[in-house]
């Protein structure tokens, strides 16, 4: 997904960026998971270390487009 | 075009309250008769009863046209395609790099205020208490599809989290995706200031993208049983009520209230999908 949606965007097809976010976010939810099956968290049921990685996804992703959409000037009224 | 909250009458507004009332009302309702009866006898629940009533054929096969259909619209929006009056139509959605953001913020807090419930099971390894799905068809309603993509992402992204990840994940990707969609699509008053808008949110938003979502994912696990191991049986009778029953409850009573504080804000800084989608006739 991510080497098809970077090849999207080189060829600036309108979908690309979007490729490329799903691409890159299913290979961190991949490295999430087997980071978490690796270490046994499943197993031994130390779920608050996924709740707390769930709560700095929310914090960061919501941080990060916030900080985005403030410099583009997207967060004044229009 | 939606009725104006000037326009609407008094009679008009108290009809919609009773709707909304009686909605909200018999989730209560289910949600009391479940605590009633046990989590151990998902057979007796009221909401098992129209699935049992149906029987595991006919709702095999209901499921399975919701299933292509589902899937279909999911890869026709993607496309570029969308259905207008029931017509396959050409819509440009920009996929600039406000889209892809919007994308990447509804999956971050879709996906991160799922998992901070994940360790709450209530199926382990298929379901769990998700009062996050909330915002599934807030994100639709007000971003359109790079808000229901966001939700399908996000929902991975609990589902890896919470130690869920599995084929059935597939499901559960489109699946998020119709609860988004269907209000995006079927409503014609996303507002929530208009009785309109109100009774469409939960007829569309609540009943239909509940049911069709829960359809949708029972019916892909029921065919990837035996790659799964989740039996038919406890698919139908168990996880296809609960699911109906996680979706509605929260979405009933939480996201109206959500939708009518963030409408304003977000059509005043042109992120409304509809300011940035273009039909092509």
């Amino acid at each position: 997904m991510l080497a098809i949606g970077s090849v999207l965007i080189a060829t600036k097809r309108r979908i690309g960026g979007l490729i490329t976010l799903i691409g890159a976010l299913w290979i961190l939810t991949m490295g999430i998971y087997y980071a978490f099956q690796y270490s046994r968290i499943y197993e031994t049921g130390l779920y608050p270390v996924a709740n707390v990685v769930g709560v700095i996804i929310l914090i960061v992703g919501i941080g990060t487009v916030l900080f985005y959409w403030t410099r583009i000037g997207l967060l004044k009224k229009r | 075009m939606s009725t104006s909250a000037k326009g609407a009458g008094p009679a008009l507004w108290a009809l919609a309250f009773i709707i909304a009332a009686l909605f909200i009302a018999l989730i209560f309702y289910i949600g009391f008769d479940i605590l009633v009866k046990g989590l151990d006898k998902p057979e007796q629940w009221l909401v098992t009863q129209p699935l049992v009533l149906l029987g595991r054929e006919a709702l095999f096969a209901i499921s399975g046209i919701l299933w292509v259909a589902g899937t279909i619209l999911f890869f026709m929006e993607l496309s570029g395609w969308t259905l207008k009056r029931l017509r396959p139509t050409r819509q440009v959605i920009k996929w600039d790099a406000i889209d892809v953001s919007i994308t990447a913020l509804t999956a971050a807090v879709y996906g991160g205020a799922l998992a901070v419930t994940g360790g709450i099971p209530i199926i382990p390894g298929f379901t769990w208490v998700r009062p996050a799905n909330a915002l599934a068809p807030l994100f639709g309603i007000l971003f359109g599809i790079p808000g229901a993509v966001g939700t399908s992402i996000g929902n991975f992204i609990a589902d890896a989290l919470a130690g869920y990840l599995s084929v059935g994940s597939i499901g559960g990707f489109v699946g998020n995706f119709i609860i988004a969609y269907v209000p995006y699509k079927l409503m014609r008053d996303h507002t929530f200031r208009t009785p309109r808008s109100i009774v469409e949110f939960y007829v569309w938003g609540v009943l239909v993208s509940s049911v069709w979502c829960s359809l949708y994912i029972s019916w892909w696990l029921d065919v990837a049983e035996p790659v799964i191991g989740l039996p038919k049986q406890f698919v139908w009778g168990f996880f296809a009520p609960w699911v109906i029953f996680n979706n509605a409850f929260i979405t009933a009573i939480v996201t109206p209230i959500l939708g009518f504080i963030l409408y304003p804000p977000i059509k005043a800084r042109g992120l409304y999908w509809a300011d940035r989608l273009k039909i092509i006739a």
